[in-house]
């Protein structure tokens, strides 16, 4: 069994974005099945407690994004979340807004990278998310910059996709930095001694055409020591 | 532990993906809804990874098969076999929707098929499914279901309780071993129950209530009580 924590708030539901962003959570947990041969189930970000881990012994938690920012969410909400990353039983990772949360967990400021400059033409127009903000979306180059068994076999500088204005302004006391973009710092970070992992971008949204992410996750699974 | 069975065939996408995306959600959906009602943790499982051994390691308290937009033509028998064998092994509480209730009663040896071919001059039901089964008998939409038996599921729903339909085939008569609860016009095997395992085959949707049409949400709450689970506040 593995977990994947469904990060998004629940006033998703009512938006005209529930079905897209309902769907994808499902599709994202048969991948997460078929690449580790485990059972994967969806837990709401408010159920995830110490006491559900140490019940249902998942061999790896990963968690996803979400479409709302942080600040909003009610921290009481959270607090079982943070606990888990603070005394990891098991490997962890968080992708976009999981990263960001990890990176607040441990001490970080999170914030939205910027506003687009007046000059600036927005390069993603069409993208209907935090507009006139800078923002990274699409499949995009990741500059490794330290290497780790998740980037085996990726070169140095595999295309993963973004999508996200947020970043963490830091790298966290006790965290490595393993990957940066142009305009985001924080791509991809490591714990020296805990199994805490977490990337900006979305290595749950390869394609056929963009695999990267597919390999990265086929590396966390092995390193968890999980393999279909 | 509960699981939730995902009927839904991956050609979907292809076929219908306007359908594909709206089941997707409605899966992630219903997840949660059988997680508040039950109290516990709802593992979605894919169809043809369901098998007796699965649902003992998880020791699984429930079973719930949903239904499915797919035709059956396209489920190769041996991608069916393991989630029938569980069907038929029933160790745990199982409850079956719309397809699902098919394959069930199928697999206990009931005839399936399309409730007919429309008479001449009957249009389908404005709704937009109904262009899944042009020309054929369907039920789509919040209708009615008469009761012909008491059972603890219709607790507190009244004689006439309205359920969310959207279906063409059907189970054609209740198979050996079971007893028939409830009707419509249109369709007779709306829901059977084992006689003496904890197994019903449910034609109608409770799992799909709204505001304005609560009484699945009722039905479903009846069923977990029934077996020891209770919502969580």
């Amino acid at each position: 069994m593995i977990i994947y924590v469904d990060l998004e708030h629940e006033r998703v539901q009512k938006t005209e974005q529930w079905q897209e962003s309902f769907a994808k959570r499902l599709k994202v947990k048969y991948r997460l099945e078929d690449l580790s041969g485990e059972p994967c189930l969806i837990v709401r970000y408010k159920h995830m407690t110490p006491e559900l881990v140490r019940e249902l012994h998942p061999r790896a938690v990963l968690i996803s994004g979400c479409a709302t920012e942080i600040d909003y969410y009610a921290e009481k909400d959270l607090s079982g979340l943070r606990q888990i990353m603070c005394e990891p039983a098991q490997p962890t990772l968080g992708f976009c807004g999981g990263e960001q949360l990890m990176a607040q967990t441990f001490g970080i400021e999170i914030a939205p990278m910027g506003k687009l400059g007046a000059d600036v033409d927005d390069p993603y127009p069409r993208w209907d998310y935090a507009q006139g903000m800078a923002r990274e979306f699409g499949f995009t180059p990741v500059r490794v910059l330290a290497p780790h068994p998740l980037l085996e076999g990726l070169g140095p500088a595999p295309l993963m996709f973004e999508a996200h204005y947020w970043e963490a302004k830091a790298v966290p006391s006790g965290f490595r930095l393993h990957a940066s973009t142009e305009l985001c710092g924080v791509q991809m970070i490591t714990h020296e001694n805990k199994p805490l992992y977490a990337t900006q971008f979305h290595p749950e949204q390869w394609d056929d055409e963009h695999p990267d992410g597919r390999t990265f996750l086929q590396n966390f699974f092995r390193l968890a020591g999980i393999t279909s | 532990m509960i699981v939730f069975v995902d009927l839904e065939h991956a050609r979907l996408a292809k076929d219908h993906p306007d359908l594909a995306l709206a089941s997707a959600a409605s899966r992630l959906k219903i997840k949660y809804r059988l997680e508040d009602l039950s109290g516990e943790p709802c593992l979605i499982m894919r169809y043809h990874h369901v098998t007796p051994k699965r649902l003992r390691e998880l020791n699984v308290r429930a079973v719930i098969v949903s239904g499915n937009t797919t035709e059956f033509e396209h489920y190769p028998e041996e991608t069916l076999a393991s989630l029938r064998a569980a069907l038929g092994e029933a160790a745990w509480p199982t409850m079956a929707f719309c397809g699902g209730s098919h394959i069930l009663s199928q697999t206990y040896g009931a005839e399936i098929g399309p409730i007919g071919a429309l008479p001449a001059g009957q249009a389908a039901p404005d709704h937009p499914s109904s262009k899944l089964a042009p020309g054929m008998v369907q039920e789509r939409g919040f209708l009615p279901i008469h009761i012909i038996e008491p059972h603890p599921f219709f607790e507190g729903l009244g004689r006439a309780p309205v359920f969310l339909e959207s279906h063409y085939w059907e189970t054609k008569a209740p198979p050996s071993g079971f007893k028939l609860y409830a009707s419509t016009d249109t369709c007779k095997v709306q829901m059977i129950g084992h006689e003496s395992k904890p197994v019903y085959a449910i034609q109608f949707h409770p799992e799909q209530w709204d505001d304005e049409h609560p009484d699945g949400k009722k039905f479903l709450e009846n069923f977990f009580r029934l077996y020891g689970m209770q919502s969580t506040p």
